[in-house]
């Protein structure tokens, strides 16, 4: 491959999370039983007629400002005919040529920056089960709002392609207009690439792979797809505009079809819906409402001090993020909450023993943990313990310590009636100091440890130790 | 005049057979109109929209409120066929 260069233009597809659909009241909800959310509207049926939801503009809205597009003052909506089951009016409602954002720009991590063409709303169509008798159709989804966030050609590689992908989902996640599940299609792509000689600034013939709904299929799809057209290149041969499908088992893309022209879809404006005017006023509202993107958070929590690996896993989730921010506020310090955030909780939320989006306990008490742990409260095995506790029953760090019996032993002399206790157990390991062999001290503190479930300071045992041998 | 293959292109487009003959008489027809439309890009039009819609009005917009609106039965009761809670279409597996 390094003798032809890759061009990615990514068109994503984000379903928005509005309580009813874009065009009708009908609910806008996954998962029910096949047609229970159907209407005259979203069925097609004759004499019925759109009316635009206004939540699903305001989220174009705000998607649109936090890619940086331009947000028309005028938009309106146009049909694009096409014939298919999963549609049953026979077009789509979308938009041409005057879509709500347009002229964006976004930054890949760990690549360069991608402009943003066009942000534009339309409806989803139904779905399409093929089964052996025929094909089934559910039009629960036939009207639900989707976003088309439409790239320019600027992707150079798949692993970019993925990662401006990914960047687009969490930005959707951030702004809350989405639940963008992968696994329930919320979040789709169509690809179209092309390659060229390095160095060529010549766009050739370009293939769109459609409809996919992984980051792992499109990166591989992609690789695949440039070593094709690749190959056909060095045979002599010319790559055709065509549609290809992605057969994640065999590792290919296959024909479809010959690429539709904007042409074959007869678009003309949607006779059905005036054209709307977006107030500025209220453009400048969801503007100054939006919410810190990934990018930004990024960029605050490296400046804070935190690893990049912890940077990335606490920015991509709003959940985690939110949870930093409100322990910090508490007094936590960042990088001691970055390593609680993405260690102990971490673990236990891969577990599905946590949720940061809805915490079993209050964020501040992370911040009143990391206070006891620097004022020798509480020691490093103990507050294991009270975090596991927190995460299961809720609660306090002081009451879970109560609960727990793991406040620091204050009492010296209590302490070093269990060290005696510990010593008189292991009397080699105690002629093995005595004979001057260090090594063992560790393995004694760790006794004194158990016995007091943590209760001591390590460094308390260890000079206690020392005492009682007379070192 | 239209040229031969615009018929051809604007009739597969809009699904139509054309009879014999019939091709012709639309391109005269055809080229008639754009004649006229030739004619009017003569007028000083840089800053005029176009016309989609006669009326000045806004599209209003409607609350995000949903509610339940046909019962399967009612929504799919014309369907030609059925399976269940799903209309049932003859099997097509292009995208497949």
């Amino acid at each position: 491959m390094s003798d032809f260069a890759t061009v990615i233009g990514l068109e994503v597809h984000i379903e928005l999370q509005t309580a009813s659909k874009m065009f009708c009241s009908c609910p806008n909800h996954f998962g029910d039983p096949p047609n229970t959310n159907i209407c005259p509207v979203c069925l097609g049926l004759p004499g019925a007629l759109p009316r635009p939801n206004a939540a699903g503009v305001d989220a174009a809205i705000r998607m649109a400002l936090a890619l940086g597009c331009k947000v028309a003052d005028r938009s309106k909506f146009d049909r694009k005919n096409y014939f298919y089951p999963d549609l049953p009016k026979g077009y789509q409602i979308s938009q041409l040529d005057e879509p709500i954002g347009s002229d964006g720009l976004v930054e890949v991590p760990g690549g360069g920056s991608v402009r943003i063409v066009r942000v534009q709303l339309e409806e989803d169509a139904g779905k399409l089960q093929h089964e052996a008798q025929g094909a089934v159709v559910d039009f629960n989804r036939a009207g639900v709002p989707l976003l088309e966030i439409v790239s320019a050609p600027d992707l150079r590689s798949p692993q970019e392609a993925r990662a401006y992908w990914e960047e687009i989902r969490r930005i959707a996640l951030a702004l809350g207009i989405s639940d963008a599940r992968m696994e329930e299609g919320s979040v789709r792509a169509d690809a179209n690439i092309s390659i060229r000689p390095v160095g060529s600034e010549e766009l050739n013939p370009r293939v769109e792979i459609k409809n996919m709904n992984s980051f792992r299929f499109l990166e591989r799809a992609l690789v695949y797809e440039a070593g094709r057209q690749a190959e056909i290149y060095r045979q002599g041969g010319r790559v055709g505009q065509e549609t290809r499908g992605w057969d994640d088992p065999r590792g290919v893309t296959f024909s479809q079809r010959s690429k539709e022209e904007a042409e074959d879809y007869r678009y003309f404006p949607e006779p059905d819906l005036l054209p709307f005017a977006i107030d500025r006023q209220h453009v400048e509202e969801l503007r100054s409402s939006l919410p810190e993107l990934p990018s930004g958070r990024r960029r605050r929590l490296l400046w804070l001090g935190l690893p990049e690996e912890q940077v990335r896993l606490i920015a991509e989730s709003r959940g985690r993020t939110s949870f930093f921010d409100a322990a910090m506020t508490a007094g936590g310090e960042a990088t001691e909450l970055g390593k609680w955030i993405c260690g102990d909780l971490g673990r236990l939320e891969n577990d599905g023993r946590f949720d940061f989006e809805e915490p079993a306990f209050a964020p501040e008490e992370l911040a009143a943990l990391l206070k006891s742990l620097a004022e020798g409260d509480l020691t490093g095995p103990g507050a294991k313990q009270v975090i596991q506790r927190l995460a299961q029953d809720g609660g306090t760090v002081r009451a879970a310590i109560a609960e727990l019996g793991l406040g620091k032993m204050d009492d010296l002399e209590a302490v070093r009636a269990e060290v005696r206790q510990v010593l008189e157990e292991q009397p080699k390991a105690l002629a093995d100091l005595r004979a001057g062999k260090q090594q063992v001290m560790g393995f004694l503190v760790g006794q004194v440890m158990r016995r007091t479930r943590g209760r001591v300071a390590p460094d308390v045992a260890s000079r206690l130790i020392a005492e009682e041998v007379g070192q | 005049m239209a040229e031969h293959g615009l018929v051809q292109r604007l009739a597969a487009l809009a699904r139509l057979e054309l009879a014999e003959g019939e091709a012709d008489r639309l391109e005269r027809d055809l080229g008639a109109i754009l004649e006229h439309v030739e004619r009017l890009r003569a007028l000083p039009l840089r800053d005029v929209g176009a016309t989609y819609w006669t009326a000045e009005a806004a599209q209003g917009m409607r609350e995000d409120v949903s509610r339940s609106g046909l019962d399967v039965e009612d929504g799919l009761g014309s369907a030609a066929a059925r399976s269940g809670r799903y209309l049932l279409v003859p099997g097509m597996r292009e995208d497949a």
